[in-house]
């Protein structure tokens, strides 16, 4: 090749392929059809992460995870650092809207049934991420070290116990004692930077693997109709469609985070008892109203018990959904779309009446 | 039917949104009308709670500029986005991209 010609692009792509990359991404189709508006909520939930990402390490850099310094270096944030309340607020934000629309992107897959054969471990990968999502929640939600964020803590660890043989055991290893103190901030503060963003990464290659090897599912009332459906390519048509609804969401993401941003409450102190009305993040509320409605005990077991055990039911059966769900065009299949209406309906009628 | 498709995830998204700000005024609502709570506490919470704010005229106008800015930004993008897609669905229809037939 003469090397007077070579440019940086050929010169990267020798060492790099990226021309097949852009081959396979071009080749790549994703169908057309009513139902094709579900495909953009998963990367929507891509960019809520990579905005979560950057405004963490902006916040990192003044953010002191100690007893003495948690609380002090969010207000210094909010205070002092310019424009740190954006950036705080923007990472709050950001964290609601990808919970929320990781919650949009596993009912949307569970009503058209995407997790069909061969899309079975997508799914289940899909479900860990969730999972780790809330626990970004989770373990985010104590750092400012205020009054809520404690007492809500308490309350959320505590809800293992009532795990029989090894409740005891779990809520100690996530406080890192018998109680909430200093050792659980550093412990969910290296939990929130460190262990699950490694497990996201892990778990998301290998659930982007899956997508790509198996390509776009196409719903199954689609696949029934006579006709072809139709295609287009995933470079650079879709893509620039999915670029559209990421500047929209970020737009709105930072505009809603510019108007609404959250305040920071009193330092938490361990010795004052917790504020009457101690509520969780909005996605925990469902979950913390299933718990108040199970009475102290049924027979003789304490209710608590069997309420966590039926959450975990709950999962483990939402979990396994695509192999429970192998008949999705009988009547079977129409029961479970059924039920995934039904959940969503209990899950936002329980919101509602919590925060009453 | 596509534009209904847009319409669709547009309204879906409108109706979260308005559950999150619905639920999120409904629980300040219910913290502040809470029989029983002392007001004096409950000022003395308030006061010690830190509010984020503009810290002074020229970030508050600075950030407003920004936010202007930012939206018509994001609105000429997607001008230019949609022609860039009305051009590749040209290419897609003629084949340009295709292997040639042997």
């Amino acid at each position: 090749m003469d090397r007077r010609k070579m440019s940086i692009r050929v010169w990267f792509d020798e060492r790099l392929g990226l021309s097949n990359i852009v081959r396979f991404l071009t080749e790549k189709s994703v169908p057309q059809h009513k139902y094709s508006f579900w495909y953009y909520t998963g990367s929507a939930i891509l960019l809520f992460f990579i905005i979560q990402v950057v405004t963490g390490f902006m916040l990192i850099c003044y953010y002191k995870p100690t007893l003495d310094g948690a609380n002090e270096s969010v207000a210094r944030i909010i205070t002092e650092v310019p424009l740190g309340w954006v950036i705080r607020s923007v990472h709050s934000w950001s964290a609601t809207f990808m919970i929320a629309f990781a919650f949009i992107h596993l009912f949307g897959i569970w009503i058209v049934k995407s997790y069909q054969r061969s899309r079975e471990l997508t799914w289940m990968t899909g479900f860990f991420l969730l999972i780790i999502s809330l626990l970004f929640g989770f373990t985010g939600y104590l750092l400012p070290w205020d009054e809520l964020s404690l007492s809500a803590t308490k309350v959320g660890t505590d809800i293992p116990r009532s795990i029989p043989v090894v409740g005891a055991w779990v809520t100690k290893l996530l406080r890192g004692g018998e109680d909430v103190t200093s050792d659980t901030i550093t412990r969910f503060f290296g939990i929130h930077v460190s262990i699950l963003p490694v497990l996201l990464f892990i778990l998301l290659a290998i659930h982007v693997y899956l997508i790509q090897r198996h390509g776009m599912s196409v719903p199954l009332s689609e696949e029934r109709k006579d006709k072809e459906v139709k295609t287009l390519p995933f470079w650079p048509n879709f893509v620039f469609r999915e670029m559209i609804v990421w500047l929209i969401l970020a737009g709105i993401l930072f505009s809603v985070a510019l108007f609404f941003p959250p305040s920071l409450d009193k330092k938490a102190d361990l010795m004052a008892p917790a504020p009457e009305g101690v509520k969780p993040e909005w996605y925990f509320l469902f979950l913390f109203q299933t718990l108040k409605i199970f009475p102290a005990k049924i027979l003789f077991i304490y209710g608590d018990t069997i309420a966590v055990f039926v959450i975990l039911l709950a999962g483990v059966l939402i979990f396994f959904l695509p192999l429970i769900d192998n008949k999705p065009g009988e009547k079977k299949g129409r029961a479970i779309t059924f039920l995934a209406y039904l959940t969503l309906l209990y899950a936002l009628l329980m919101t509602i009446w919590s925060l009453l | 039917m596509r534009k209904k498709n847009y319409l669709i995830l547009l309204l879906l998204f409108v109706v979260i949104l308005l559950f999150l700000f619905a639920g999120l005024s409904l629980a300040q609502q219910v913290e502040q009308t809470n029989p029983g709570q002392n007001t004096q506490i409950q000022q003395q919470k308030d006061s010690e709670k830190i509010f984020a704010s503009f810290k002074n005229i020229k970030e508050e106008t600075g950030t407003y500029v920004f936010l202007a800015w930012m939206w018509l930004s994001i609105a000429v993008l997607i001008w230019i986005l949609r022609l860039k897609i009305k051009e590749a669905e040209r290419l897609y229809h003629l084949k340009f991209f295709s292997p040639p037939k042997k």
